[in-house]
C-alpha cells in the first residue's frame, strides 16, 4: 500500500515539477499574446466540457 | 482493424492480440528507420482505395462537380458541423505536430536536411489528401444515405458492387486503423517521455527506455481492451476522438506558430508574412468550425 501511495507521491511531484520548469515562457511574448491564450484556453476547456456532454448525451442514446 | 479483419472471419480478440504483438516488435528492435521503412509499407498499401474508387465506376462528372461545388445536404446543422470536424480530425490532428517534432528528433535531421524535410512533409499530404479524396469517392458513391454501424458494415455493403473494391475497403480499413494506432501510441509515448524528462527514442533498446515502451504498450493494451468492449458504440468513440482533435488542434498550431515566430529559436527560417496569413487563417478557420458545432449542440435551432 505505501509503494502505491509513494509513487503517486513521486507522480504528481514530478508534475508540479514540470510545471514549475514551464512557469515562465521561453519565448517572449506581448501582453496582447497572453491575453489571446488565456482567451483560447478558456474556450478550449469551454469546448472540451460541451463535448463531453454531447458524448455521453449520445451514449446513452445509443446503448441499449 | 477488428471490424475489417471481422469481414474475413477473423475474431476480435485474435485481431488485437496479432496486431498488439506485430506493433510491439515493430518498435523494440531499438532503430527508428526499421520502424519507419515498416510503417511506409504500410502507408503504400493505403493506396488501395484508388482502385477502388474505380472499381466502384462512380460518376466522375457528379464527383468532380460535387467534390468542387461545396454544399451541405441538409443545410449547416449540428450533425453537418460534426461531421466536418470529424473528417478535418482525420486529417490534420494535433498529435501529429508532436509525431512529426519527435519523428524529425529521431531521425537525427541536421539543418541541411531541411529541403528534404519539406519534400518529405510535402508528398505525405499531397497523398494524405488524394487518398482521403478516393476513400470519399468509394464511400459516397456506393453508401450515401446508408446508416453505418460499423466500419465493417462499409465494406460488406460494397460487396454486391463489386467483391474486389468490398475486400480492398476492408484492407484499408484494416492498414488505416494499423497506421492510426503505431503513430498515435508511438506520439503520445514521445510526447509523455519529453515531458517527464525520460529516455523516449525508438532508437533506444527496451532496457535504455523502459518508460517510454511502457506508456507505448499501455497505450496499446488499453485501445485493444475498449475495442473488445462488447456493445461499445465505437463509431461514434472514434467519431467524437476526431472531434476532439479538431477541437484541440488551434492549441497546438497557436503555440507551434509562436514557436515559428521567434526570432531567438528559427533564425532565419523564421515564418514569413504570407506564412503568417495562412498559419492563422487555419487557426481561425478551425476555431469558427468549433463554434459553429459548439452553437448548433447548445441551440439547434439557430440557423433556421
Amino acid at each position: 500500500m505505501d509503494n502505491i501511495l509513494n509513487g503517486f507521491r513521486d507522480f504528481f511531484q514530478a508534475i508540479r515539477e514540470i510545471n514549475q520548469k514551464y512557469k515562465t515562457p521561453r519565448i517572449k511574448t506581448t501582453r496582447m499574446v497572453s491575453l489571446s491564450l488565456l482567451l483560447l484556453r478558456i474556450y478550449l476547456i469551454v469546448m472540451l466540457v460541451l463535448l463531453a456532454y454531447s458524448f455521453i448525451s449520445t451514449v446513452i442514446h445509443q446503448v441499449p | 482493424m477488428t471490424a475489417a479483419l471481422g469481414i474475413f472471419g477473423f475474431p476480435h480478440w485474435a485481431t488485437v492480440l496479432i496486431v498488439t504483438i506485430l506493433m510491439g516488435f515493430m518498435v523494440i528492435q531499438g532503430r527508428y528507420w526499421t520502424w519507419e521503412k515498416i510503417a511506409l509499407a504500410f502507408c503504400i498499401i493505403n493506396l488501395i482505395y484508388i482502385p477502388a474508387a474505380f472499381l466502384v465506376n462512380p460518376n466522375w462528372g457528379e464527383v468532380l462537380r460535387i467534390g468542387l461545388v461545396p454544399h451541405f445536404p441538409g443545410g449547416l446543422t449540428g450533425t453537418m458541423f460534426f461531421f466536418l470536424m470529424a473528417n478535418v480530425g482525420t486529417t490534420i490532428a494535433p498529435w501529429m505536430v508532436f509525431f512529426q517534432q519527435s519523428a524529425v528528433v529521431d531521425k537525427n535531421l541536421k539543418e541541411k536536411d531541411i529541403p528534404w524535410g519539406q519534400l518529405d512533409t510535402a508528398i505525405g499530404a499531397f497523398f494524405t489528401v488524394l487518398v482521403a479524396i478516393f476513400c470519399i469517392v468509394v464511400t459516397a458513391a456506393v453508401l450515401y444515405g446508408v446508416n453505418i454501424q460499423s466500419a465493417a458494415e462499409a465494406a460488406v455493403a460494397l460487396m454486391p458492387f463489386s467483391k474486389y473494391a468490398g475486400t480492398l475497403l476492408a484492407i484499408g480499413l484494416f492498414d488505416a486503423g494499423f497506421l492510426g494506432a503505431i503513430c498515435i501510441s508511438l506520439s503520445s509515448s514521445w510526447a509523455v517521455g519529453e515531458v517527464f524528462g525520460w529516455a523516449h527514442s525508438l532508437n533506444n533498446k527496451v532496457k535504455e527506455a523502459p518508460w517510454f515502451y511502457a506508456v507505448y504498450f499501455g497505450m496499446l493494451v488499453s485501445a485493444g481492451i475498449v475495442v473488445l468492449i462488447p456493445g461499445a458504440p465505437l463509431v461514434t468513440i472514434t467519431l467524437f476522438i476526431q472531434v476532439a482533435a479538431t477541437t484541440l488542434l488551434p492549441a497546438a498550431l497557436v503555440f507551434l506558430i509562436l514557436l515559428l515566430n521567434s526570432e531567438e529559436l528559427m533564425g532565419k527560417y523564421k515564418n514569413s508574412r504570407i506564412q503568417n496569413v495562412i498559419n492563422f487563417t487555419i487557426v481561425i478557420a478551425l476555431i469558427l468550425l468549433a463554434t459553429g458545432y459548439s452553437l448548433t449542440t447548445l441551440f439547434p435551432n439557430w440557423l433556421h
